[in-house]
């Protein structure tokens, strides 16, 4: 091996070690502005995460939860699981409800104060 | 104590206004030893083109980490030598062709490619070499060629001096081997 000059055999393309330097600083800028790019989308996601979470959430798992609910008393009240009674038990002013079913189906009825009273004279 | 142009360089750097300047001549004072080193390790100069550009690139992002124990060259070469290693393990993962395809595409570069000179022996000699692990071939050329102290290698590649010395001399047998099989020597 000691017969074989150590002789550098690789070539470069001419001008290559003039131009090197600005490609590669070039390319650090480039690289540079990437990272800062890649950062501002991280942050706005981030950011944009955090709102979702703050503002929507909460609405979505109302909604969830409300239409679970609704689910659930329906289904109640078409199996017959729940009667009159009970529902009206279960709601927050069930004599509003009564009086709203009262004139609801005496609406368009018309009375005759006399029949009436001929009725309770009669009972 | 650093040497007197690293200490300059590294005061440019750290300073704003003239840290591109600082860079240049970073880039300008090892250019030619960084892609020679790599540049034996690769062969093909694009793959050696994209790997010294990383291995700038990498030290000024890291520069702020150099705490003055070497010298600024053997700090630069620590990175070569792992980018080197590095870039070479990626290609054998990404690459559909076998070891030994890719051996024989870089034996063809060699007798083939404009980027390469010198004469049939040594070019007989780079074949020889590529047939070493790269470990050992790394090894090898940073003694052989760029003539290092085997201490300086050792920082380099974090291998023991005893198992510096090993290899070298286990390289150097196996080359000599194949170049007499080869060519009269």
């Amino acid at each position: 091996m000691n017969n074989i000059p150590k002789k550098n055999i690789y070539k470069v393309p001419e001008g290559y070690f003039e131009a090197l330097p600005s490609r590669i600083l070039m390319a650090k800028k480039k690289k540079d502005r990437r990272i800062y790019i890649s950062g501002m989308v991280a942050a706005a996601i981030v950011v944009i995460g955090i709102l979702v979470f703050v503002f929507q959430p909460e609405e979505e798992q109302e909604n969830y939860y409300q239409s679970n609910v609704n689910e659930e008393v329906e289904f109640y009240i078409h199996t017959g699981i729940w009667g009159d009674e009970e529902i009206l038990l279960l709601a927050e002013n069930p004599n509003e409800i009564l009086d709203q079913i009262t004139l609801e189906e005496w609406e368009g009825m018309n009375y005759d104060a006399e029949e009436l009273m001929n009725y309770e004279i009669l009972y | 104590m650093l040497p007197l142009l690293d200490a300059k360089l590294l005061e440019m750097i750290k300073n704003p206004k003239t840290r591109d300047k600082g860079f240049e001549i970073l880039i300008d004072t090892y250019q030619k030893r960084v892609y020679g080193m790599v540049r034996k390790m690769v062969i093909i100069h694009e793959d050696a083109d994209d790997v010294v550009q990383e291995i700038f690139i990498k030290a000024f992002k890291n520069i702020h980490k150099f705490s003055g124990n070497s010298s600024l060259f053997t700090w630069m070469y620590r990175i070569a030598v792992n980018e080197s290693l590095n870039f070479l393990e990626k290609k054998k993962k990404r690459s559909f062709s076998s070891i030994e395809e890719h051996h024989e595409f870089l034996k063809s570069y060699l007798d083939q490619s404009p980027y390469i000179d010198g004469d049939e022996i040594q070019r007989q000699l780079q074949k020889a070499i590529l047939k070493l692990p790269e470990k050992q071939r790394l090894i090898f050329n940073l003694r052989y060629y760029e003539e290092l102290s085997y201490e300086e290698i050792s920082k380099m590649t974090d291998t023991t001096v005893g198992g510096l010395k090993a290899g070298y001399h286990h390289a150097a047998k196996k080359i000599e081997e194949f170049m007499k099989g080869t060519v009269n020597l």
